[in-house]
């Protein structure tokens, strides 16, 4: 009997996705394939790292899951899109949920972790982050940290205003690629800053939702075919509110054709917002244009995010502008035409590659910023400046100007950095103890950077997210050691002095990179913590007390000396008093403060994202 | 000479003496008087503006709100409406209708007949109750949709607490609304909107009324637009909890017994799942701000004195007028506040309190406990008695058969007002 010679592992798996919403139909190829990372997948599916269930709330009820690997489905790349079908659904939350996954993963070049769940939810799956595609009957989805799920709810189109769809008609949101992109953001989030979701001040919480939707819009913009389309319709100009009609028409259209559309590339859950009668997508990277008063006076987390979301777009647009202008002249000068629906198909195709390069570079550096940022009581500003150091430690030269363009988009919006003196690159870095006027702190000794030297912690045949586990471990302890003895110059308050707490540490795996320049660079971060508790008034001994926190990233390079401290720290005074003011702030606006004023106020997705 | 005679118009009258109560001299120099009633929970304020020391007839009237929550009436408001009538001699220049809560409406209900004796000159509304206005209606709807489905979950899923009384207040008030918006007894009725303003209104002489809210602006209306594709509960024709809206996304041969084996969901999360999603109280305090942010809010001018009247004004309302320089010197000059939703937590914006100025404005607070503990809030009550020259409760009037608050936090008589049978009186 001979033995089949094995295959090899394929490196991805093909499935079929709406690009944007059902509402799209087939119009800009709003089918589209996603080449998940292959892994085994169960009933469900279940895989790796999410799990979809398709349990119904508000019906009581299961519906049959789909598999993925019955060979009549794998034939055909998945199933193919179909709103009628629940297995479609399913699979369509997968696929956009691994991908969305895959992209942190590839920028942070790391495993991604979920945020660990308490002892009272530890399930046998807990390392699973759980999609329900039909959860309930409600105009919302949101995720939920403490059963670290993402619920999706499924309504009824409004009756009288109900956009491009029927009249009534239920709408699924987990069908909305924006919706599925912009929660499993939160849940990765989540998972890296798992504080971000406490409400500190007006940008935190701001700042978990402009994150959301920056993945969420930039996604569009790797979308090659819908790209390409909108390249075309819009002469080029990719970021226009409106599409150009297919056929020039007279003043008054009178068939489709001749109509302009919205550009579906920078609106975000169209069909979602059309539903609920608001005849436009929910939100849209186009903001008013820059002004730099908004930013004081706008506090509602979406509307204050979007102002955050503005000026990346902003600045993206700006890249994209420089990056074809070269070809938009050369197209010029050859007589071609650039305008209204007829831009070259050739020149379109490049135009198209330097869109969706563009949008794949500005994903990273969003994404990879994240680790340059504080553990708690994040600010726009500071993502500023986690951006501009995490870019350029990867990529020194910047020929594009990635980087000032960002400065500048950001310094249009009004988010200014604390404790910079002004917007240069340079004032913008992070700082190093050194540069801080502290002395040097000692390298720290034994950290394992790397995941292959060691054997003997190679115990079985286990994937990586073990070794980062079992990496953790041993840096765990050298890290307490270090911060114990360095406290102060990691912007930690030790223990035993006033306003001090315990040291707790966070370390992430370290990083392996290969920048544009061919050099490897290893880093590693890690997160010390401290926290305290507080009356949130500190002269009524009633009032409800909350944990306030402090601590520090740390960024270490390959020989354990301390590159940055990023740090907020836990003994300063206004920090105290800015979130006691927010807290306070926040319940005065919260309806709920008025029957129960002596209950803190806190970040609710679920409410949060109630009809946007 | 001078001994004898003073010792005679002390006889002389004595008996006259006693019972009309000398008008004290700070009369003479007023010419409003602001009468708020103790209706329990709710608002009823009538204001008179002119000759207010003598009694007379030459005063003009002004109503504004008149209404209770079913959860602590007091059953004053026959004895009010009768008051108010006696009062008026039958004449109101203008009623304003803050909103469209019970607790402020709910005395125009026709039933009571509270006003069928009353001539009224003018009836204003906020727009939001403007039936011919399509943005209006559409959300008038949508919000009475919600409130009625809200009910009917709250009775169906067993649901206690606070959103219970909050939907209650919102519930049953077509009859009152509908006798306002057809102006009582023929008044001629305007809908208004922030921005508007009045001289000489309704023909009081030097009165000008200043309208600061509601708006109109796209933000305010997004606010305004609860969601209301939710599954709420119903009580069922066998008494049990069923779906009064179901969509079912999917036919019924796609359901399935059969678990992930890789992902059970034990009954345990599964119930848990299903209180997450029913409660609905979130959605009861949402309703509520909304209607509460309709509010009008008047500010009043009358020889040199400045009368604010924000109805039950939250932080939302207060946030679209309270920025402006305008807004900074309406409050500055205040001499009088009608405190915004009973003294609850929100409606009187901590930053509205520091623009007011120091021990210049009294302030007068239509409140209870019941049916909220909450309300009104001590703190921000504290807060504002350090800020205003005085400020008074209702729940201090002794009022037949209800519960005074403590000694302590009841008002300490001050110059200006007079106590009645069932309301206080503050001359300014």
């Amino acid at each position: 009997m001979t033995k089949d010679r094995p295959y090899t592992r394929p490196s991805f798996r093909p499935l079929a996705v709406f690009a944007f919403d059902p509402s799209l139909g087939r119009q800009l190829n709003n089918y589209m394939t996603i080449k998940v990372p292959f892994e085994a997948l169960s009933r469900g599916p279940v895989g790796r790292k999410v799990a979809v269930v398709d349990y119904d709330i508000s019906n009581n009820c299961f519906y049959h899951s789909v598999d993925l690997e019955n060979p009549l489905v794998l034939t055909g790349g998945g199933l193919s899109p179909a709103e009628s079908d629940p297995r479609f659904h399913q699979q369509m939350v997968y696929a956009v949920a691994s991908e969305t996954l895959r992209r942190f993963e590839f920028a942070l070049g790391r495993q991604m972790k979920w945020r660990t769940s308490s002892a009272r939810h530890k399930a046998r799956h807990q390392d699973k982050l759980r999609l329900f595609p039909h959860a309930f009957q409600q105009a919302n989805a949101f995720y939920e940290p403490t059963h670290r799920a993402i619920f999706f709810g499924y309504f009824a189109a409004s009756e009288s205003d109900p956009g491009s769809n029927l009249p009534g008609q239920t709408i699924f949101t987990c069908l909305s690629h924006d919706i599925i992109a912009h929660e499993v953001t939160h849940a990765i989030v989540d998972g890296v800053r798992p504080l971000y979701i406490e409400a500190t001040n007006a940008d935190t919480p701001a700042f978990h939702e402009a994150f959301a939707d920056i993945v969420a819009l930039f996604q569009h913009f790797s979308m090659r075919d819908a790209v390409f389309q909108t390249i075309r319709r819009t002469g080029g100009l990719l970021y226009r509110e409106t599409l150009d009609a297919q056929v020039a028409g007279a003043d008054s259209p009178a068939i489709t054709a001749e109509m302009s559309q919205t550009n579906p590339l920078v609106g975000l859950a169209q069909q979602f917002g059309e539903a609920m009668g608001m005849r436009a997508a929910l939100r849209s990277a186009l903001g008013t244009p820059p002004n730099s008063q908004a930013i004081q006076s706008t506090f509602e987390p979406h509307l204050r995010g979007a102002i955050l979301v503005a000026a990346l777009f902003d600045a993206y647009f700006s890249i994209y502008v420089k990056r074809s202008k070269d070809l938009l002249r050369m197209a010029r000068t050859n007589g071609t035409s650039t305008a209204f629906g007829e831009l070259d198909s050739d020149l379109a195709q490049r135009l198209c590659n330097e869109a969706t390069k563009t949008a794949n570079h500005m994903l990273n550096i969003c994404i990879r910023a994240l680790d340059y940022c504080p553990p708690v009581d994040v600010r726009f500003g500071e993502f500023l400046r986690a951006i501009i150091t995490a870019d350029s430690d990867l990529v020194p030269d910047d020929p594009w100007g990635y980087r000032a363009e960002i400065i500048k988009a950001f310094r249009l919006r009004g988010i200014v950095p604390d404790g910079v003196d002004n917007y240069s690159e340079e004032a913008l870095l992070w700082r190093s103890p050194s540069d801080m006027g502290m002395r040097s702190p000692p390298p720290c000794q034994g950290l394992q950077y790397d995941i292959l030297r060691d054997d003997a912690l190679r115990k079985t045949d286990k994937i990586a997210a073990d070794d980062d586990r079992i990496l953790g471990g041993i840096n765990f302890r050298s890290l307490w050691d270090y911060a114990m003895a360095n406290a102060r110059v990691l912007g930690l308050t030790p223990p035993k002095e006033e306003g001090g707490a315990r040291i707790q540490v966070v370390p992430h795996p370290p990083i392996h990179r290969i920048g544009p320049d061919g050099r490897l660079v290893i880093n590693l971060i890690a997160q010390f913590l401290q926290q305290r508790k507080e009356r949130l008034d500190p002269d009524d001994k009633k009032s409800p007390t909350f944990k306030f926190r402090g601590g520090s990233t740390v960024i270490f390079n390959h020989r354990g000396e301390v590159r940055y401290v990023i740090q907020k720290n836990i003994n300063r005074q206004e920090r105290l008093d800015e979130q006691r003011d927010y807290q306070s702030q926040l319940s005065a606006v919260s309806a709920a403060s008025i029957f129960k004023p002596n209950e803190l106020c806190t970040i609710s997705f679920a409410a949060m994202h109630r009809a946007g | 000479m001078v001994r004898p005679s003073r010792k005679e118009s002390v006889h002389r009258n004595p008996q006259q003496k006693k019972r009309t109560k000398q008008k004290p001299d700070y009369l003479s120099s007023c010419s409003i008087r602001i009468r708020m009633y103790r209706v329990g929970f709710g608002d009823c304020f009538l204001l008179s503006f002119g000759d207010v020391a003598s009694n007379g007839g030459t005063c003009s009237h002004l109503l504004i709100d008149c209404g209770v929550h079913t959860q602590g009436d007091l059953h004053t408001l026959p004895r009010i409406l009768e008051n108010i009538k006696q009062e008026s001699k039958g004449f109101l220049s203008l009623v304003i209708a803050t909103h469209a809560h019970r607790d402020h409406i709910s005395g125009f209900d026709p039933s009571l007949n509270g006003f069928s004796g009353i001539r009224v000159s003018e009836v204003w509304l906020p727009w939001i109750e403007n039936l011919n206005d399509p943005t209006a209606r559409k959300l008038v709807r949508k919000r009475t949709a919600l409130a009625e489905a809200l009910e009917q979950h709250i009775r169906a899923a067993g649901i206690s607490g606070p959103a219970v009384g909050i939907v209650q207040n919102a519930l049953g008030n077509e009859a009152a609304l509908g006798a306002l918006r057809n102006g009582l007894n023929g008044a001629r009725v305007r809908y208004l909107k922030a921005g508007a303003s009045f001289l000489d209104t309704t023909e009081i002489k030097g009165l000008s009324v200043q309208i600061l809210a509601p708006p109109t602006d796209q933000h305010f209306l997004s606010v305004m637009n609860p969601p209301v594709g939710d599954r709420f509960l119903r009580v069922g024709r066998t008494g049990k909890a069923v779906a009064a809206n179901p969509i079912a996304p999917f036919p019924d041969h796609w359901i399935t017994d059969q678990q992930l084996p890789e992902m059970p969901l034990k009954a345990a999360e599964r119930k848990k799942l299903a209180k997450m999603l029913n409660s609905g109280e979130d959605l009861a305090f949402t309703l509520d701000s909304v209607l509460n942010n309709t509010s009008i809010v008047s500010l009043m001018s009358y020889q040199g004195k400045n009368l604010l009247f924000p109805g039950d004004a939250q932080y939302g309302n207060w946030k679209s007028w309270i920025a402006t320089p305008e807004g900074e010197s309406i409050l500055g000059s205040l001499h009088f506040l009608k405190v915004a939703h009973h003294g609850s937590h929100n409606a009187t914006p901590r930053s509205a309190l520091e623009r007011t100025s120091e021990k210049a404005f009294v302030a007068m607070i239509s409140t209870q406990d019941t049916p909220w503990p909450s309300i009104p809030y001590e703190k921000m009550l504290a807060a504002l008695r350090k800020k205003a020259k005085s400020v008074v409760r209702s729940d201090s009037i002794p009022v037949e058969g209800a519960e005074r608050i403590p000694r302590d936090r009841r008002f300490a008589a001050t110059t200006g007002f007079e106590l009645g049978p069932f309301w206080c009186d503050y001359f300014l």
